[in-house]
């Protein structure tokens, strides 16, 4: 059954058509919100208030973009939320060499003596944990541009309403966040 | 090949990269493409690292958590909706909602878009430098200049008219955005160095002209 169809039942007071909607959309939900703040018990409290506020606005919900993206929106919001009360990685510029962040993701990823290990190389436990955490020092705008297309799949129109910005901008973003990674890959490996 | 060029080919490089343009599309990206090893780089670091990310597994705590987390949502709704129904509660917003605060809401409406409307008609060459500084990438105001100034030269549709008098304060307060780094618009060709192919990706941006 399609979301509409869902959230027209949920509305009617069909509880499990809303049911199916969290069925559908958790994964996908927590593995955005994991990406963006890295703390297991964090993205779970993300994802339920996330879940519950669209029930609550259900009524609310206009169409004009698609559930998925309403869902993505409202997520986002409680991720900006979160960011805005913890204070950090919001002031990274584009040129800015995160250095104490990348030793920190160097050493947490198994590296010794400030070196990447022998075994960090593509594919390894530790070169994904680093990749991980890389993505994690993002700003958050390109974080989310970048997760939402690589690992949720969105079309850059979608990631575009989501975030709130034109998909010329999202794309220009998602470039961004794809170089400066590429450029901090890069330094570690030198 | 200056970066400043670069910017321009910045979405449609993304959009290569993903195999996501029409042959037409591609001629100018890749005639670009084959004289600037930046793009050229980038095009693969956009291939690559997108590809090695996939590899990612997602992040999964286990079947026990998804249901737990479930069955809670599940009570939390359950709680909700003995109180309220989503379209119970969206009869009482709309209930609540009242004709005199229909015609309050609609005159501020009014009024927020005619100080919009009044702002967008502020000649450009009074606009503050800050405002051409904008750090917004492509942002909505952008956007809307960058039409407009295609609009004023071209405003058929047909090709662009660089004797247009206004052209000068144009290009000093467009806020680029992304697709210029600074108001100096440092690197910054003259429009008549740019390329039809580079003017055509402008015009493809701000929706002028295709």
């Amino acid at each position: 059954m399609d979301d509409t169809r869902l959230i027209r039942g949920a509305l009617a007071g069909r509880r499990e058509d809303f049911d199916v909607l969290v069925e559908r959309y958790q994964k996908p939900l927590y593995a955005f919100v994991y990406r963006s703040v890295r703390d297991h018990a964090e993205t779970a409290d993300i994802v339920q208030m996330t879940f519950i506020q669209t029930y609550t606005h259900l009524g609310q919900f206009a169409g004009r973009s698609s559930f998925r993206t309403w869902l993505y929106q409202i997520a986002l919001n409680q991720v900006r939320a979160a960011h805005r009360g913890r204070q950090r990685h919001e002031h990274v510029t584009l040129d800015e060499v995160p250095e104490a962040h990348l030793h920190e993701a160097r050493m947490a990823a198994g590296a010794h003596g400030g070196r990447p290990a022998a075994d960090s190389g593509p594919g390894s436990s530790g070169w994904i944990e680093l990749l991980e955490r890389l993505i994690a020092h993002l700003p958050l705008r390109q974080r989310s541009v970048l997760t939402l297309r690589i690992f949720n799949d969105l079309p850059f129109r979608d990631i575009a309403q989501t975030i709130g910005i034109s998909e010329n901008s999202a794309k220009v973003n998602y470039h961004h966040a794809v170089t400066r990674l590429r450029q901090w890959i890069r330094r570690e490996e030198s | 090949m200056s970066r400043w060029r670069c910017r321009l080919y910045r979405t449609r490089l993304v959009d290569y990269s993903e195999g996501r343009l029409s042959s037409a599309e591609k001629q100018p990206v890749e005639r670009h493409l084959a004289r600037c090893p930046e793009c050229t780089e980038d095009l693969l670091v956009l291939r690559e690292i997108p590809a090695t990310l996939r590899m990612l597994a997602a992040p999964d705590p286990g079947e026990a958590f998804w249901l737990h987390q479930r069955q809670e949502i599940a009570r939390a709704v359950r709680q909700l909706s003995e109180q309220d129904s989503p379209a119970q509660a969206r009869w009482r917003l709309t209930g609540a909602f009242s004709w005199p605060w229909r015609a309050a809401f609609a005159a501020a409406a009014i009024a927020v878009t005619l100080t919009l409307y009044h702002f967008a008609r502020v000649p450009l060459a009074s606009r503050t430098r800050s405002d051409s500084t904008a750090p917004a990438a492509l942002d909505n105001g952008a956007l809307v200049m960058l039409h407009e100034y295609t609009q004023t030269l071209a405003p058929d549709g047909g090709e662009l008219d660089f004797d247009h008098p206004d052209q000068e304060a144009w290009l000093a307060a467009l806020p680029f955005g992304d697709l210029v780094s600074s108001s100096s618009l440092p690197g910054a060709p003259e429009p008549a160095q740019l390329e039809d192919s580079e003017w055509e990706t402008i015009g493809v941006l701000v929706g002028g002209f295709a």
